[in-house]
């Protein structure tokens, strides 16, 4: 083994060390960009519309829709009820002074007396003719006066 | 900008919204998978992170003040996605952010949907090296050729500190590449 000559034989172009910098920093600036990478076929067409299956625009795009203004549609809604409710106790109150005042006004003294409630009790009556002579009775009777416009009491 | 605020005003709106979104999603869909498949390495890993961000874009599109660029603003979304995706990948393992991306990227030789040759591969082995910060500066500058300024609105961080990460990251990759060839 002692000898085998020890050296290669390999030999390489003149000054080729010298220049190997340089050829390798030529080398590295003409390499094209994004040459090496590639992607499966159709890629970008296909990407494009997994990518809008996964968007959701009616619930993204308007939280307009979605929180506000179903919380201003509550608020306006309470206050509208609020309002009608009001206006409609105005209203029957007003339709029941009007129907009270109008029942007043066309209906006789007898005709409320009938609608009325008060119970005319036989007692009451001949407690109130009990005060009154017989005489003064008839004649109350005859001349259809009413007790109320009458001075019984009075001496003649 | 007035442009962009009708179309702001669209997202928003509820009888425009899908229409919006459906245009917001072909106009971008490409560019943020290919940031984030740079961040994340695998294909099924950015395909979940594309539509988690998307996703987020639509929940959040109300909070969206029209300050910035809309692209910006999703390429932020999609940016702290990735990152955050990688936080919760590396944590189950037990393993740094790091280390995670080193793996991934030493499966890529056997993955169906990486075919770049020899020198894409150990690009991407090196930028698996780098800090993250530098990986994500690198990945934005290199191949998505962003301007430092609009990077700068992004990875909220100053154009001088942008440019600092660049330039130690291409230094580490050369280095790097440098070494294995040796």
């Amino acid at each position: 083994m002692g000898g085998i000559d020890k050296e290669s034989h390999f030999r390489v172009p003149k000054s080729y060390f010298n220049d190997f910098n340089q050829k390798i920093a030529q080398k590295i600036d003409s390499i094209e960009p994004n040459s090496g990478f590639r992607t499966p076929a159709d890629y970008f067409q296909k990407i494009e519309n997994r990518i809008l299956d996964q968007v959701d625009y009616y619930k993204e795009a308007p939280p307009f829709y979605s929180n506000y203004i179903w919380k201003a549609m509550a608020v306006a809604s309470v206050v509208v009820l609020f309002l009608v409710n009001e206006k409609t106790a105005l209203d029957q109150n007003e339709l029941a002074d009007f129907f009270m005042e109008d029942y007043l006004m066309v209906n006789t003294t007898y005709e409320i007396a009938e609608h009325s409630d008060y119970s005319f009790e036989v007692g009451n009556f001949i407690e109130n003719y009990e005060s009154i002579a017989i005489d003064d009775a008839m004649e109350i009777r005859l001349y259809g006066e009413t007790p109320t416009n009458l001075n019984l009491f009075d001496d003649e | 900008m007035e442009q962009q605020n009708q179309f702001i005003k669209a997202l928003k709106f509820p009888e425009t919204q899908e229409f919006a979104f459906k245009k917001l999603l072909a106009d971008y869909k490409e560019r943020l998978y290919w940031h984030i498949r740079k961040i994340v390495i695998e294909h099924d890993d950015a395909d979940d992170v594309l539509q988690n961000t998307f996703i987020k874009v639509f929940e959040n599109i109300d909070k969206f003040k029209g300050n910035s660029n809309i692209y910006t603003w999703m390429y932020k979304i999609a940016t702290n996605e990735s990152l955050n995706f990688l936080g919760k990948k590396s944590k189950q393992l037990g393993i740094s952010n790091e280390e995670w991306i080193e793996k991934q990227t030493a499966k890529l030789e056997s993955d169906v949907y990486f075919d770049g040759d020899e020198m894409q591969l150990k690009l991407q082995k090196a930028i698996a090296t780098l800090p993250e910060k530098q990986r994500l500066v690198f990945n934005m500058r290199y191949f998505e050729e962003m301007k430092y300024e609009k990077m700068s609105e992004i990875l909220d961080t100053s154009v001088g500190g942008l440019k600092a990460s660049y330039h130690h990251a291409v230094k580490k990759i050369k280095n790097k590449i440098n070494g294995w060839y040796r």
